[in-house]
């Protein structure tokens, strides 16, 4: 709409006038589903209600039917455009656990790039080794109980180990 | 006591291993030993792209409380911007992973030499090697090394560019979706800044308005316009009483303008948060098609025009907070 000359409004009659040509235009721009050109006009009829005075009551009825057909337009306006937000989610719903499934994918050849499972495998044969070599300090000069401890150890070692490699078949 | 722990002969391990080198080999020869593109710029920019979304669902959540229908408005928008936010997070994830890749292949050398010196020390230990052979189990960690490298860009390349194929779809929606999302908010947020000023302007501070930018000034203008030459006595006497009146009320008026500002700045810090989203996610979108190509057409990968766009995204998305 085109630009007011707010200082050239001087009297009840003129404001009056001044209402009806923003709302003939936010009419046209509502028709036009025009919700730019509608934002544009609130933003005039707030100027509208800032410079409009001495508040008498016709000024103050002006001010409340500026101040409506802010409330209607606003309403209106994000009302629609967070409905279409909501509809707009359905292409995304499933998207996140398809991303998720890339992402696995692609940290499990991390995971082989530094070959994991071999590193894990030998970790765990050295494990077993070490148990055997302990088992056979304590063999040589232990007790009974530490020899039995140290065989627990070693068949717990020997599982991991057997774990480790069947890990690193796959 | 000696003993043996690894049978002589292609153990379970030895095999994997083997298939592996056997199916990368010949890529690796074919890719030379072009390095992967660096993937943490995208990344950078995804992580702060999802901040973006997240501190734009959460500001234009508590604009749309204020319209009307606040609560009814701030629910249904939170539900929906709750997947975006969900869904960018998931990016978040498959960036990192994108990065745990390029990693994992430039690093793979160093983990193959781990890996060979490791085996040699335990042949050493469980007797299967001559203490002696020291200096030959040095040549096969080195050996390893340089064939597990190459191999690991093959491997990596090639892994990289599926997860890239995989993502780019989803990419393209989430651009897209997100893209027209902002529009929206745009024009919701536009519409409850109007229905803010409206409320702040409403009441008994409307007549306060009123009297600074309008009667006071237009009855001063008025004064001085009627004076023919000086200003009599008389005119002074009501210039005085206006600016009496306009100085009786302008600690009010001056906390309403500086109200009023502040809700303009944060209306256009919104507003500017939103156009770089737009253009962030743009260029985001592209980077991730460039990384694409760059893959498939063994080249460098530009990310200047990213990196711009995160630092301003970083900034608006401080100044959005502060206000």
């Amino acid at each position: 709409m085109k630009p007011i000359t707010w200082n050239a409004i001087t009297d009840e009659d003129a404001w009056t006038k001044t209402l009806r040509q923003i709302l003939d235009a936010a009419a046209k721009a509502s028709d036009a589903n025009d919700d730019a050109e509608r934002l544009d006009i609130c933003d005039v009829l707030n100027e509208f209600i800032r410079r409009s005075a001495p508040n008498t009551d016709r000024i103050k009825e002006l001010d409340r039917l500026a101040g409506e057909a802010i409330d209607e337009m606003a309403e209106a306006i994000a009302a629609a455009a967070i409905g279409r937000i909501a509809q707009r989610t359905a292409a995304l719903t499933g998207l996140a656990k398809e991303v998720d499934r890339v992402s696995a994918k692609a940290a499990e050849s991390a995971a082989t790039l530094r070959l994991d499972k071999f590193h894990a495998a030998i970790d765990a044969l050295t494990d077993a080794e070490r148990a055997v070599a302990t088992l056979t300090a304590v063999y040589e000069s232990g007790t009974d109980d530490q020899l039995k401890a140290q065989i627990a150890e070693l068949l717990k070692t020997i599982a991991k180990a057997k774990t480790a490699l069947e890990k690193g078949k796959t | 006591m000696r003993h043996r722990l690894i049978q002589p002969s292609r153990p379970p391990l030895v095999r994997g291993f083997a298939s592996l080198v056997l199916a990368f080999l010949v890529p690796a020869l074919l890719w030379g030993c072009t390095a992967l593109p660096d993937a943490s710029p995208f990344a950078s920019a995804t992580g702060q792209l999802a901040e973006a979304v997240r501190t734009t669902g959460r500001t234009a959540g508590d604009d749309l409380a204020t319209l009307p229908n606040g609560p009814a408005h701030a629910k249904a928008f939170g539900d929906a911007w709750a997947v975006r936010v969900a869904t960018m997070e998931s990016m978040t994830r498959y960036a990192d992973s994108l990065v745990g890749i390029v990693d994992a292949a430039n690093k793979a050398g160093a983990s193959a030499e781990a890996l060979a010196t490791k085996v040699g020390n335990l042949a050493t230990a469980a007797g299967i090697i001559d203490p002696a052979l020291g200096p030959s189990v040095k040549v096969t960690s080195e050996v390893a090394k340089f064939v597990w490298a190459n191999i690991a860009l093959a491997k990596g390349a090639s892994d990289m560019q599926k997860a890239l194929e995989a993502a780019q779809p989803a990419i393209e929606t989430i651009a897209e979706t997100i893209a027209q999302d902002t529009k929206d908010i745009r024009l919701a947020v536009r519409a409850a800044y109007a229905e803010q000023e409206r409320q702040l302007s409403a009441g008994p501070i409307n007549s306060v308005i009123g009297l600074h930018v309008t009667t006071g000034p237009q009855a001063k203008a008025a004064i001085i316009d009627a004076a023919n030459g000086p200003l009599t006595d008389a005119q002074l006497k009501s210039l005085e009483a206006i600016d009496k009146s306009l100085a009786a009320t302008q600690t009010e008026y001056d906390v309403y303008t500086k109200q009023l500002s502040a809700l303009r700045a944060r209306r256009v810090a919104m507003l500017q948060l939103l156009g770089a989203t737009d253009d962030a996610l743009a260029r985001w979108g592209a980077a991730h098609k460039s990384l694409l190509t760059a893959l498939r057409e063994r080249r460098p990968v530009s990310v200047e025009s990213l990196a711009d766009a995160v630092v301003e995204i970083r900034t608006l998305i401080k100044k959005v907070r502060e206000l």
